[in-house]
């Protein structure tokens, strides 16, 4: 029973927590712009906003496809976030929840036949084939590393010292595939907001987009939770401890894997972004498996 | 800002779409600063969108020429309800220094419904700024259902008229 109302509770609170984190981001991104920037309630504001507007969709809408999209968006974003935070699951099915999310985003895209809509659809599906390959290769590394598949045992401190730094593999190649993987500035090329106009949501509104905007905010805070949870969790922390030390370590990550790199660099263009992440993080995910898997030969 | 209404205001996030009605560019360059360090309106939530159906609140600049009226209308029949249309300058507001050229169908409030006029040419940002802020308010008014009777003015340096 008790269980039961532990996880209402963490699926009411988590996306509110969710949309915190977006606030802190945007926040934290105004400071270093020097500006004062938003109250960091503000995303919470914008969605109840969100909810408040009245639905104005094209009438050659495909409804079908925009009520998958968004359930496919909002599962593959939920489910992993409250997986991620409860430490309960499989960390391949986690895997392909948040594939599952970026098809949503697809799909919604397509029930619209707007061009700058198909337009991010088709950079947003270029974005997805170069960098879930390297998000796949890391999630792999992890498991052959750490010999086990469960979110419980899957973790930095299961595993004797000396193994440590082949965790690093996937570690950078986690940070590699955040940015992009959440959608900010230097490969948020699917979405550009200032060129075609956030892409496959440029023809939703209202409560639609307030779905799209808290998948995408949830998205962040499991991946920053997931991140937190196989390479930079201690085993004695557990209790209260967990869920206070998670918490300012994944803003510690959003600082430096979403605010620092959006603010350091401008959006680059759709062939840059393949070419880079066709190279850098897939050879080193190619590499890193190689080294781990002779490793595994010589009994280590 | 109260607690309530940094948690629960819906007001509190504006988003805005601008459209050129075949302005002349320089309102275009008085709204652009609104986003600097010096006036920085994303701290009262105000956010550029890329499309009308994000959007809560429409600039329109310019006066409405007979080439844009066309788009001009489509794009505002795009906007989701509640909305705030804001006139930006003395061309979106009488037309301007282009009044009665055979080119023009506007100004705009003889085609669609206009809740703000900022005047000057083109209007600081200030002035701008202040608009966006009023906005708030008629959105909060329309949210409940209420319409204001008269168009608010505001003038260029910032100070609300007609209340
Ligand atoms: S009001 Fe002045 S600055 Fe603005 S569009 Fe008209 S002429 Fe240009």
């Amino acid at each position: 029973m008790n269980i039961y109302i532990t996880y209402i509770l963490l699926g009411v609170l988590l996306p509110l927590i969710a949309l915190l984190y977006d606030g802190i981001e945007r926040k934290m991104t105004a400071r270093i712009q020097g500006r004062v920037g938003p109250p960091i309630t503000q995303s919470w504001l914008d969605f109840i906003k969100l909810l408040t507007k009245k639905v104005k969709l094209p009438e050659d809408t495909n409804m079908l496809m925009l009520f998958t999209g968004l359930v496919l968006m909002f599962a593959g974003a939920f489910i992993p976030l409250i997986m991620v935070f409860m430490r309960k699951g499989d960390l391949i099915l986690l895997m392909y929840l948040m594939v599952g999310g970026t098809l949503g985003i697809l799909l919604t895209g397509l029930a619209f036949r707007s061009p700058y809509s198909r337009v991010g659809v088709s950079r947003e599906m270029q974005m997805a084939f170069a960098y879930e390959i390297s998000f796949i290769f890391a999630i792999v590394i992890t498991i052959m590393v750490t010999g086990c598949r469960t979110l419980e045992s899957c973790n930095v401190s299961s595993i004797p010292l000396v193994k440590w730094p082949l965790l690093l593999i996937p570690f950078i190649l986690f940070l590699f595939v955040a940015p992009a993987k959440v959608g900010v500035v230097p490969v948020d090329i699917g979405e550009a907001e200032s060129e075609i106009a956030e892409g496959p949501f440029v023809e939703i509104g209202g409560r639609y987009l307030a779905i799209a905007k808290l998948s995408k905010s949830m998205k962040m805070l499991a991946l920053m939770q997931l991140i937190t949870l196989l390479y930079l969790l201690p085993a004695d922390v557990t209790g209260i401890w967990y869920w206070i030390y998670s918490f300012v370590i994944d803003g510690v990550l959003v600082f430096f894997t979403i605010s620092v790199v959006r603010n350091a660099a401008s959006r680059i263009k759709i062939d840059q972004a393949v070419k880079f992440y066709a190279t850098v993080p897939l050879t080193i995910g190619i590499i890193g498996l190689v080294i781990v898997y002779l490793m595994r030969g010589w009994g280590m | 800002m109260s607690l309530w209404s940094l948690l629960f205001d819906p007001d509190n996030s504006i988003w805005v779409y601008r459209i050129n009605a075949g302005s002349c560019n320089g309102c275009e360059i008085e709204t652009t600063p609104l986003f600097t360090p010096r006036y920085d309106a994303e701290r009262f939530g105000i956010k550029w969108v890329g499309t009308p159906r994000h959007a809560d609140v429409v600039l329109v600049t310019g006066p409405v020429t007979a080439v844009a009226k066309e788009s001009v209308m489509e794009v505002l029949s795009q906007v989701p309800d509640p909305h705030v249309v804001i006139a930006i300058g003395s061309c979106a507001v009488s037309g301007g220094v282009f009044r009665g050229s055979y080119a023009l169908e506007g100004p705009l409030d003889n085609l669609y419904p206009v809740d703000l006029y900022v005047l000057g040419c083109p209007p600081k940002p200030e002035g701008i700024l202040t608009a966006l802020l009023e906005a708030k308010k008629i959105l909060k008014a329309k949210r409940k259902g209420q319409h204001q009777e008269k168009p608010l003015v505001v003038d260029p340096a910032g100070m609300v008229m007609g209340r």
